[in-house]
């Protein structure tokens, strides 16, 4: 075999640059502390990224609308406690209000602390979450109840029975308020009309119809304070499965994504080894040529 | 009978065999580095004897030699090695071009990165995501617009910078169009040299190195094939059409495409479309027509894709006016494809319009559920992928390709440095050698100047011991 001057260069030209390009992948790995620093570099790894951060990104949304729920839904059910506590009480004045041994001076007190109860109620249906009233459907931005007359003689809803659902799980949406009117509405009517029935003194009215009316409202919110908390129970428990969804998909990305610096760090030490020899071959090979030796 | 001077003319032609025989190593050593230098070779013969010219042989012994002569100076090469380098820098040329193409493709798309479309597609759902719980929030509604700003001037740019890249590849096939009129004309020119050596019986070995040498930047441009003939000249075509011929050449021409502009290479002044199988040219064309006109047309495919689901869907929501108004597309539909896509001029200039509620009512989100859904959704225009499903299916197409290329391009190197090997081996010049045949004609030299001073002596003594001239 021949052995030119010209091949042993581009050999040894060509054995240094490969190395050296190793050692740039590697200390470029190293730098970014990726893996993958372009499509190519590992296609199957690069689509598995992506849809990995995707699924990423979309449980970090659900988790924050779990999270606005939660909050939602623990306003709601503080709002419907105050009120099942409010009819509670006001069954207590219909009781005592009601006997007939009672002189009307004390039903009149009676009455006006039903009118407490009933500035009370309004506050609660009127409960807001930051901006929002929890208890007008989908008309949230105004104040949704207002008493007519003052003394109250009525009350008007300005919101809507519309429903607030929001996605929790893909593709799996959840209501996350109750309809306001309905679970308020009757509590306000039944306090009303107590309120008036004691100030007139017609305790038959107040121990038939006004008990029987608070009651069933008071039942109602209870009812309706169970369903509550089976909705956050679900929330928590979707959260929980998110949370574990989550681990597990930061951790897969991670290990699609990142370097494993150990290994890095031994491959760029191989390169620069294979380049430092390369380099100590050429040294010593170009020196002596036979015109050195003549003379 | 010997002449007295026989010896004389014997000795001249060592010492003129040996000197030329040195010029040729030192024009050897002087391109020991010149790239597409073969080495050449003295082809030292010895001459005719010296028959004593008479009828009745006399008793002398017969056929006296008469020395040596060169009788050429020829160049070590192997055809089928330049063939071959030929073929596979004609194939590397073509692959280089791809792998440009396609890595300059994977930075422009920059994924996986924060900037990339795949990113954006992921805020601007998920601004949808955090509308739908708040849907008559201004910031959430301006987190929308500003997502989908994001996402449309990413389209819009990705779409820019393919582009200007396509652009690009066109400047290199005109680039490359005049590189190969130049070097078919620098052929016919040695074509004409190499015809009037070879006339008078020289090897015009130089001029034969530097017509391979040209070639092969030919074949860098082009496949070519080669036909050679008798008087040394050769015909080149490329892919059938003869672009070098025995006299003269066929240039080739660019006509700009109607519509694109690009240029269409053509053979001038026949009509005749070039069809370059590989090489740089081939390559470049490919990159133009192929790759980057193929990216472009999926990006506007997921592009209007995008606009129609979403604007099919904003279409039936309410706004926050009042009274609340319908209707309204969410994203401009005036010029389609991924230049072309932008959020509407209103919705931009008031975020109030943006359709989230499916009655009417502020607080509603029904809408923006329905469009932040669309991600998950397989649609019939993206064969039942979705549109995220169907992006990531383009990166991957283009990673697949990207590896391939770089693949090949390395397989294609080490090919070409084999080659080059054998080449080199072949027709390198090895110094070593060099220095060895330096060596051994001075030498020569030496010897045949030592024989002229034997052959004066004898006749200085054949004068001086006649007396002759005394």
């Amino acid at each position: 075999m021949r052995v030119t001057w010209g091949m042993m260069l581009d050999n040894m030209l060509s054995g240094m640059n490969l190395s050296s390009a190793a050692m740039i992948r590697y200390q470029n790995q190293l730098a970014t502390g990726k893996r993958v620093q372009k499509p190519s570099d590992d296609p199957a790894g690069v689509v598995r990224i992506l849809s990995l951060r995707a699924t990423l990104d979309q449980v970090e949304t659900h988790l924050s609308n779990i999270t606005q729920g939660q909050q939602w839904l623990a306003v709601t059910e503080a709002g419907l406690g105050r009120a099942a506590d409010i009819t509670a009480q006001a069954l207590d004045c219909a009781r005592r209000g009601s006997s007939d041994v009672l002189p009307q001076a004390a039903r009149e007190t009676i009455a006006a602390e039903v009118s407490e109860l009933l500035d009370a109620l309004l506050a609660t249906a009127n409960s807001r979450h930051v901006d929002r009233y929890v208890f007008a459907g989908t008309r949230n931005r105004d104040v949704p109840f207002n008493f007519i007359g003052d003394p109250p003689t009525g009350y008007a809803y300005a919101g809507d029975a519309g429903r607030l659902s929001w996605e929790m799980e893909p593709g799996v949406t959840q209501q996350v308020n109750v309809p306001g009117e309905s679970l308020l509405g009757p509590a306000m009517e039944a306090l009303i009309s107590l309120r008036d029935n004691l100030l007139t003194g017609d305790t038959a009215a107040v121990s038939s119809t006004d008990m029987t009316a608070i009651d069933r409202a008071h039942s109602v919110l209870l009812t309706a304070i169970t369903d509550v908390g089976a909705k956050v129970r679900r929330l928590d428990e979707c959260e929980a499965g998110l949370t574990a969804v989550r681990h597990v998909v930061f951790d897969q990305l991670n290990r699609y994504e990142s370097v494993d610096m150990a290994e890095a760090i031994m491959r760029l030490q191989m390169a620069e080894a294979s380049y430092a020899a390369a380099q100590g071959a050429t040294a010593r090979i170009i020196r002596p040529t036979l015109v050195d030796l003549i003379r | 009978m010997r002449t007295t001077f026989f010896g004389y003319e014997l000795a001249r032609r060592a010492l003129a065999t040996s000197q030329r025989s040195i010029d040729v190593a030192g024009h050897n050593i002087a391109n020991a580095s010149t790239p597409g230098y073969s080495r050449q070779r003295v082809i030292t013969t010895a001459t005719p004897p010296y028959t004593v010219p008479t009828l009745i042989r006399s008793g002398q012994a017969g056929q006296v030699g008469t020395g040596a002569e060169i009788t050429s100076i020829r160049r070590v090469q192997s055809a089928f090695l330049e063939a071959q380098a030929r073929m596979v820098t004609s194939d590397s040329g073509a692959w280089s071009r791809r792998h440009e193409a396609l890595s300059r493709l994977e930075a422009v798309t920059n994924e996986p990165g924060d900037s990339g479309l795949h990113a954006l597609l992921d805020r601007f759902w998920m601004s949808w995501q955090g509308l739908s719980t708040d849907p008559a929030s201004t910031s959430l509604r301006q987190a929308v617009t500003a997502s989908a700003s994001s996402l449309a001037d990413g389209f819009n740019r990705v779409d820019r910078q393919i582009r200007a890249l396509q652009t690009n590849a066109d400047e290199m096939v005109r680039a490359d169009v005049y590189r190969i009129n130049s070097l078919a004309d620098q052929l016919n020119g040695l074509n004409q040299a190499i015809r009037l050596a070879s006339g008078v019986g020289d090897n015009p070995n130089d001029l034969l190195d530097q017509r391979d040498v040209i070639l092969r930047d030919l074949a860098q441009a082009a496949a070519v094939t080669i036909r050679e003939y008798g008087d040394g000249s050769i015909a080149v075509a490329i892919g059938g059409y003869d672009l070098v011929q025995q006299y003269g050449v066929n240039r080739l021409a660019t006509v700009n495409q109607p519509g694109t502009g690009f240029a269409q290479v053509m053979w001038e002044g026949t009509g005749v479309p070039l069809s370059a199988r590989s090489g740089t040219l081939a390559g470049a064309i490919e990159m133009r027509d192929t790759i980057y006109a193929g990216f472009l047309a999926d990006l506007d495919i997921i592009a209007d894709t995008i606009a129609a689901e979403v604007n099919a869907i904003h279409r039936t929501g309410f706004d926050l006016s009042s009274p609340p108004e319908t209707g309204r597309d969410f994203f401009d539909t005036t010029v389609s494809g991924a230049r072309g896509m932008r959020l509407s001029a209103a919705l931009a200039g008031d975020v109030s319009l943006i359709a989230a509620s499916a009655g009417g009512e502020a607080g509603d989100g029904q809408i923006a559920v329905a469009i932040a859904r669309i991600r998950t959704e397989r649609l019939a225009g993206l064969g039942e992928h979705t549109i995220d499903d169907h992006y990531r299916g383009l990166v991957a197409g283009l990673a697949v390709r990207g590896q391939e290329a770089e693949r090949v391009m390395h397989t294609q190197e080490l090919l070409s440095r084999q080659i080059d090997n054998q080449r080199s081996q072949e027709s390198g010049v090895s110094l070593d050698e060099e220095m060895v045949e330096l060596m051994k004609h001075q030498h020569v030299y030496t010897a045949a100047a030592r024989l002229l001073t034997a052959m004066d002596e004898m006749v200085q003594t054949l004068i001086e011991r006649t007396g002759a001239g005394r």
